[in-house]
């Protein structure tokens, strides 16, 4: 089953290599870049969703100190942007750790309470902290990502970087649920009583998949801020934390193909549909409500219900 | 004015805001007890209750007793119509899939609003004037006392609705014992549906008595829910006297604190709060109405 | 040196007393049944040695160290196993999957070597796999591997559990009721891969109602009733000590 997944990810990584042959209008290659960005948080929290069965509302807070962090450091202190990058990261897998620790000892929806606090103080401070993030206007001029002798100055140049870090990270998804860990984690979809048993620590693997997940976001993060080189606090409010769990919950939770297809589509659908754009939080609101009700494995349950009836469950947990 | 006088200024502010987070934390754990659910589209009420009542009086000119009426009833509709759709269908579900079904909730009554509304803001006038009532040194608007004494109401009929009426008796049962209640044949469902009607309600009237001093808009629920989940986790998630304590508490921390401190991280103050008792004390400083379910969820 | 050792060991569920100082200990090598009528708390016994709920009072020793109060997950990493009354096995996952995850304590990859994949996690993968292999064949599930484990006739679910708690290579395995729903046939089946288990070096805990399986197999018996020892000793001296047959009056005795 691996096996398949990773002929998938050569597939994919195929027609990404091609995708700018075809696309020349340098608009489209910008969405595109966008996608990828918010695939990377979203696989990470597939990965918290899907296998830890516990859901954060601050993802948007991980994903703005990435972006931040980056921003900050590499403006204000000169620190070079990879660097930066990896400072970020890992100061974010230490304020996760902060939040999981605690919190994922409980059960249910306590993870959840507190990444929404969090969130929403992170947004708080990035509109506040007006000397270091320049308050609600926002700050600009953030060098461009530099990775050995490369300058990451064209979009065509960013594409291939951001989606090269996404099929990475889909790598490493994958891996961690085709091995002991995803495993140890699939048991909670059943019986934690049982795993218990089996010497398996299931609080543990929940802190790690969340820290990991944080990552991601991380990462996306600092590739946004040198992206676009300018940010303000709008971006990562409460809102874009939820539309992230929409994207994953409408692709599909119980796999990392479902968080790519799910931010795929909701990324790209608004900036063809008008109607979505302007009345997003009430199409947002709905999808996530009828997706819930009447197909709660999301677009890669439907897509499997129609190729194969039978065996459905074990693909999708695969 | 002196110091002291405007620490008086602030604790009545405080008490006043504060009395609102404690209706919503009620509306929290209203259905917290009934059915183990954090209804995480609870602000949205207060947000529905308040832009409501405020539109049916600038918009439609209607008394002010009436509007208040009305936008109850429409609320608590909503929360019923809510309860029927997304949570009465659902099957065994999992805290994780309550979670996302409450915030598919939340964000589909906003975008509701905000199709209805707008994004425009709407303003509530006050229920009788404005002409400021002068107390050792501090200023308190009449608002201030309709919400305390609102707040105080709503109180006392929600402790006689669980103790002397049937419907409420049932849903206490519910909440202690969910199996043996359906047991001696009281209709879990149908409680279900009550309490997310009568949290609905709470939280309606919580919006339409600060809408004359908060502005309303759309997209105002969030963060009351938030202060409201705050409030709701200190008391101790479940205890209605708990909710009512640290809402008072909260809403005093944060007029002070916006006052002496930085009005810039007023929010932040129940926010670290919130944080500060989810990561030591889970049941909350009073203790939570069942600690034993806290183990279960 | 006994390998388990029960001291006045105790439980309450609210006013329910399930476990009543109890005190017993188990032979390394044994095979030793618990019996008792519905309700007695020889489940809640199994739930109380393997962490699975906290004891009230009393203390568990095993392998010489106080095991008393610890979490589930490190009570199985001391070598206790065990097998659900009410099966728990992983209904989405297959039969393999089943066995490999019951691999969980034998084998070490952590989530960062499990990211990248690499040689070494490649190895243990396949060691894994052909252990469970070989222990689904123990059992006689060999031909069921891919199977969803969900969808296996319970007879197997049952042995499916025993293969995963085997798959610990635990020195105490806890068989809660491993025949009920069994025919005949495969209740003898199941007597005699208690047998090889015990003869493989795992010395076994079981409860069930099947009397003529427990007087065939255990080596010692011990009778619970409302959370009390009531007897100990050899399957001979309890079918024919009085108490015990008190205890059972109006239960059926097989
Ligand atoms: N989690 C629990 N909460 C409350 N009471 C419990 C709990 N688990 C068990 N009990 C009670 O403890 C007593 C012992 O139950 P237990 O399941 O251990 O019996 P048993 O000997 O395994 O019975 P059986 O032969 O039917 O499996 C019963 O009265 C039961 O209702
Ligand atoms: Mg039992």
């Amino acid at each position: 089953m691996i096996k398949s997944n990773y002929l998938a990810l050569l597939i994919l990584a195929l027609v990404l290599a091609f995708i700018p042959l075809a696309i020349s209008n340098v608009y489209y290659l910008g969405i595109l870049i966008f996608v990828g960005i918010n695939s990377l948080i979203t696989i990470g929290l597939s990965l918290l969703m899907g296998y830890a069965g516990q859901i954060s509302l601050g993802h948007a807070a991980f994903f703005g100190l990435g972006a931040y962090l980056s921003g900050v450091l590499s403006t204000r202190l000169a620190v070079p942007p990879v660097s930066a990058l990896l400072l970020a990261a890992l100061f974010t897998a230490l304020v996760a750790l902060l939040i999981g620790l605690p919190t994922l000892r409980l059960k249910g929806h306590y993870l959840a309470m507190a990444t929404l606090g969090f969130g929403q103080i992170v947004y708080i401070v990035f509109n506040a902290w007006v000397e270091m993030t320049g308050g609600p206007s926002g700050f600009g001029n953030i060098p461009r990502l530099r990775i050995g002798g490369v300058v990451f100055d064209t979009d065509l140049k960013y594409f291939y970087l951001v989606w090269g870090l996404v099929v990475v990270g889909l790598f490493f998804a994958v891996n961690i649920i085709h091995s002991r860990v995803g495993r140890a984690l699939r048991t909670m979809h059943t019986s934690e009583v049982a795993a218990g048993t089996l010497g398996i620590n299931t609080v543990r693997y929940k802190i790690q998949i969340f820290v990991i997940s944080a990552v991601y976001a991380s990462v996306a993060g600092s590739l946004y801020a040198y992206f676009v080189t300018f940010l303000s606090p709008g971006t990562f409010g409460i809102s874009f934390s939820i539309l992230l769990v929409t994207m994953v919950v409408f692709g599909g939770r119980f796999s990392v193909w479902g968080a790519l297809l799910g931010t795929a589509v909701l990324s790209i659908l608004p900036e063809s549909l008008r109607i979505i754009k302007d009345y997003d939080v009430l199409v947002y609101g709905a999808v996530l409500l009828l997706v819930m009700i009447f197909f709660p494995e999301g677009l890669v349950g439907l897509i499997g219900r129609v190729f194969r009836p039978r065996s459905l469950p074990e693909k999708l947990r695969t | 004015m002196t110091l002291g006088s405007q620490i008086l200024q602030y604790i009545i502010s405080g008490i006043s805001i504060g009395s609102i987070y404690a209706l919503v934390a009620l509306g929290f754990n209203i259905i917290y007890n009934t059915t183990g659910i954090i209804n995480f589209a609870q602000g949205e009420f207060v947000m529905l209750g308040g832009i409501t009542a405020a539109s049916l009086v600038t918009i439609f000119h209607v008394p002010i007793l009436i509007a208040f009426l009305a936008a109850v009833i429409i609320v608590t509709a909503a929360g019923a119509f809510f309860e029927r759709l997304a949570i009465h269908p659902l099957k065994n579900p999992s805290v994780i899939t309550l979670i996302i079904i409450t915030i598919a909730g939340s964000i589909l009554l906003k975008g509701i609003a905000m199709f209805i509304w707008g994004k425009d803001t709407y303003f509530l006038p006050s229920f009788s004037g404005d002409r400021p009532i002068h107390f050792l040194g501090a200023a308190i608007l009449p608002q201030t006392v309709w919400i305390l004494g609102i707040t105080g109401l709503v109180v006392i009929l929600l402790s006689a609705f669980f103790k002397f009426t049937l419907a409420g008796k049932a849903m206490r049962a519910v909440a202690s014992n969910r199996m043996a209640a359906s047991l001696v044949g009281i209709n879990v469902k149908k409680m279900v549906l009550f309490s997310f009607a009568l949290s609905a309600a709470v939280g309606a009237v919580g919006g339409i008595i600060i809408a004359p001093i908060a502005l309303m808009d759309y997209d105002k629920g969030a963060i009351f829910a938030l202060k409201g989940f705050a409030v709701a986790a200190l008391g101790g998630i479940g205890n209605f006297g708990g909710a009512i304590a640290a809402g008072l508490i909260l809403g005093i921390l944060e007029a002070l604190g916006a006052g002496l401190i930085s009005s810039h991280y007023k929010d932040a103050i129940a926010l670290m709060v919130l944080l500060l008792v989810l990561f030591l004390k889970p049941s909350g400083i009073f203790g939570s109405a069942q600690e034993s379910r806290l183990k279960k969820f | 040196m006994p390998l388990l050792e029960v001291i006045n060991l105790e439980k309450h569920f609210g006013g329910l007393t399930a476990i009543n100082r109890v005190t017993f200990s188990i032979q390394p090598g044994q095979i030793k049944a618990i019996i008792g009528p519905n309700g007695a708390g020889k489940t809640t016994l199994f739930n109380v040695l393997t962490g699975v709920v906290p004891p009230d009072g009393g203390e568990i020793r095993f392998r010489d160290g106080d095991i008393t109060g610890w979490k589930s997950h490190l009570i199985a990493s001391r070598g206790i196993a065990r097998t659900f009354q009410i099966i728990k096995i992983f209904g989405d996952m297959t039969v393999l999957e089943n066995v490999m995850t019951g691999c969980h304590l034998k084998s070490k990859t952590g989530l960062l070597s499990a990211a990248f994949h690499l040689l070494p996690v490649w190895r243990e993968e396949r060691e894994i796999a052909e252990k469970s292999i070989r222990i689904l064949r123990e059992v006689g599930l060999e031909d069921r591997a891919q199977a969803r484990a969900g969808n296996l006739p319970l007879g197997m679910q049952r042995l499916l559990e025993i293969g995963r708690a085997l798959a610990s290579e635990p020195s105490l395995i806890l068989l809660d009721e491993p025949v009920a729903g069994l025919s005949g046939p495969e209740t003898r089946e199941l007597a005699h891969l208690i047998r090889r288990i015990r003869d493989g070096g795992t010395t076994v805990l079981l409860v069930d109602h099947d009397m003529s399986l427990i007087m065939d197999i255990s080596d010692e018996v011990l009778v619970l009733d409302y959370g009390c020892k009531i007897a100990e000793g050899s399957p001979r001296e309890i079918q024919n000590d009085e108490k015990v047959i008190a205890a059972y009056l109006g239960e059926e005795m097989d």
